[in-house]
């Protein structure tokens, strides 16, 4: 029992901060949940209303298509920067041969995501600026006539281009590092035993990236469920409500609308949504550990 | 054969344009003057190259202090964070127990922020310290605690037991094993958990925004704010960002090895 006191030492103070800050809280909002809490409108009163918070959130028309928002943006998003993340990353371990060259390359690649979103999505809003943006420019250079892209047609689909702009080369870095890790004795037999490129691409180095593919497609998704900043600076939800995400529609009930109640009670909607997600990466998710990169 | 070389070099190059064009414009417009931004159709490079807008990015009232308390903030939090994980980090590598926790630590780091911005926000409005550093550090410790844990437990694992166990057989205290046998072997390994603990504060708006107003305001607070009368300072804006940009570009030429183990716990 000693030993068991001391050596917990190490791990209690984190766990305690972590617990104080980060759990409390959320236990807390959960509680809060269950009771019509609006401090701007009807003062700091806490009122207990059997859940109906949770039954508006789940009737809102709103949040329904929020979540279809969701849908789209993960779906189209995730899908372009996994495809163009693996070609990118194979194409700069087969066909550049300079190591130097290669890494250069690298470092561009991993630029954009060392970069804050809020800065990312600056430098997004202006090049989409309609008139003076460079991609009005380019479109009506192209005799595409202007194009407004914070349009209700357009809107989505500019903060998709911005989002793979700023997270492909997460993706490529993930299976640049795994194609590293495969043998090059495996293609020298597959050489002497002159089978053709695109067999060995599609037997063996395809079957080797898959799972690293998969863990880098479970992490961009997880993550474009986190999805805020860009969307925050860039179009604020709109035009409308036709770039709101979930978190999104969350922070405006909570912080424009100020109705903590059904705010608390859709993150934890989006909370139990994101540890039913969870409970399928699990393994995946413990695989990670085994990576180590080498650039 | 050459002409595949051929064409996939001229993919790669279309691309690599494509992730730097956004930066370069970024550049060309925080040279810029307000008017030559919103010129139609854009300028291609700056007629008048002018440092105004860095100045402004540097000094001013809002933007500069914005830097300062981004500054303080990051590298409080940090400090604690990375202190705290590494203790953890230890425990975990080393007793192999808990490791329900260690994992539990690890999802508070997949939930959407906002989920625990409203609570915390709630929270500090209670206890009154709303718009304060301190408020901001606090939370960005327990948002970054499972991050440095993560990291700094990997780090250990690469250590061997039986060094410590040598050590220790010569009498060392266990905080003395680690102060002076681990630490020293694991230096790089701390260095990059510091490096990229520190970036994710810097680079943290949601918090920042829902926490701070008038004094601990950082800079991604400010980055949104810059609109006068629906004219839109993209020039201080981009100035800002570049500004703020800086550290992140160092710390990914000096940690680049390390960057791919933070990432799959953004």
């Amino acid at each position: 029992m000693k030993k068991i006191s001391k050596s917990s030492l190490f791990f209690l103070p984190a766990f305690l901060w972590v617990f104080l800050f980060i759990l409390f809280p959320m236990i807390w909002s959960l509680y809060i949940s269950f009771f019509k809490y609006n401090p701007a409108i009807y003062g700091p009163k806490m009122t207990f209303n059997w859940g109906l918070n949770y039954y508006y959130i789940l009737t809102d028309k709103r949040f329904w298509e929020s979540m279809l928002h969701q849908l789209y943006y993960t779906g189209v998003g995730v899908a372009v920067e996994v495809t163009l993340g693996v070609l990118v990353a194979l194409a700069i371990y087969n066909y550049i041969r300079s190591e130097w060259l290669k890494m250069v390359c690298l470092i561009i690649v991993t630029l954009p995501i060392m970069a804050a979103p809020i800065i990312v999505g600056t430098i997004w809003r202006l090049l989409f600026n309609p008139g003076s943006g460079v991609l009005s420019a380019l479109s009506v250079m192209l005799g595409f006539g202007a194009i407004d892209w914070f349009d209700r047609a357009h809107a989505m689909n500019s903060l998709i281009i911005a989002d793979i702009w700023e997270w492909t080369g997460i993706i490529a870095l993930i299976i640049y590092a795994a194609r590293i890790a495969i043998p090059a004795r495996i293609y020298e037999l597959a050489k002497t035993d002159g089978i053709p490129d695109r067999i060995v691409f599609r037997r063996i180095t395809l079957p080797l990236l898959a799972e690293p593919i998969g863990m880098a497609t479970l992490i961009r998704m997880m993550d474009s469920y986190k999805f805020f900043d860009l969307l925050f600076i860039m179009t604020r939800g709109g035009p409308g409500t036709a770039t709101e995400l979930p978190t999104f529609y969350t922070f405006i009930l909570a912080f424009e609308q100020s109705d903590f109640g059904k705010a608390a009670a859709l993150s934890w909607i989006l909370g139990l949504i994101a540890m039913f997600i969870m409970q399928y990466i699990w393994g995946y998710f413990r695989k990670l550990r085994r990576f180590e990169v080498r650039l | 054969m050459e002409l595949k070389r051929l064409i996939v070099w001229i993919a790669l190059a279309i691309y690599i344009l494509w992730v730097l064009f956004p930066i370069y414009w970024a550049i060309n417009s925080s040279l810029k003057y307000v008017w030559e931004v919103n010129a139609i159709p854009p300028l291609w490079w700056p007629p008048k190259p002018t440092l105004k807008n860095y100045i402004w990015a540097l000094f001013s009232e809002r933007a500069g202090k914005s830097l300062l308390n981004s500054l303080i903030v990051s590298t409080g939090s940090t400090a604690i964070a990375v202190f705290l994980g590494a203790l953890a980090g230890y425990y975990f590598s080393r007793y192999r127990m808990h490791e329900g926790i260690f994992w539990w630590l690890l999802t508070t780091r997949m939930f959407p922020p906002i989920i625990f911005a409203i609570p915390i926000f709630l929270m500090f409005k209670y206890m009154g310290i709303l718009d304060t550093h301190l408020a901001l550090i606090i939370a960005y410790v327990a948002v970054n605690i499972p991050l440095a844990v993560w990291l700094m437990r990997g780090y250990f694992d690469e250590v061997p037991v039986e060094v410590e166990e040598a050590a220790r057989l010569d009498g060392l205290t266990p905080f003395k094993v680690i102060w002076k046998i681990t630490m020293p072997i694991i230096a790089p390994g701390v260095a990059a958990t510091i490096a990229l603990t520190w970036i994710f504060a810097w680079n943290e708006f949601l918090l920042a925004y829902v926490l701070t107003r008038n004094v601990a305001f950082t800079y991604p607070v400010v980055l949104p704010t810059e609109v006068v009368s629906s004219q839109v300072f993209y020039n201080r804006m981009t100035a800002l960002s570049i500004v703020a940009l800086l550290p992140s570009i160092i710390i990914l030429l000096v940690f680049r090895k390390h960057i791919v183990r933070m990432y799959v716990l953004r």
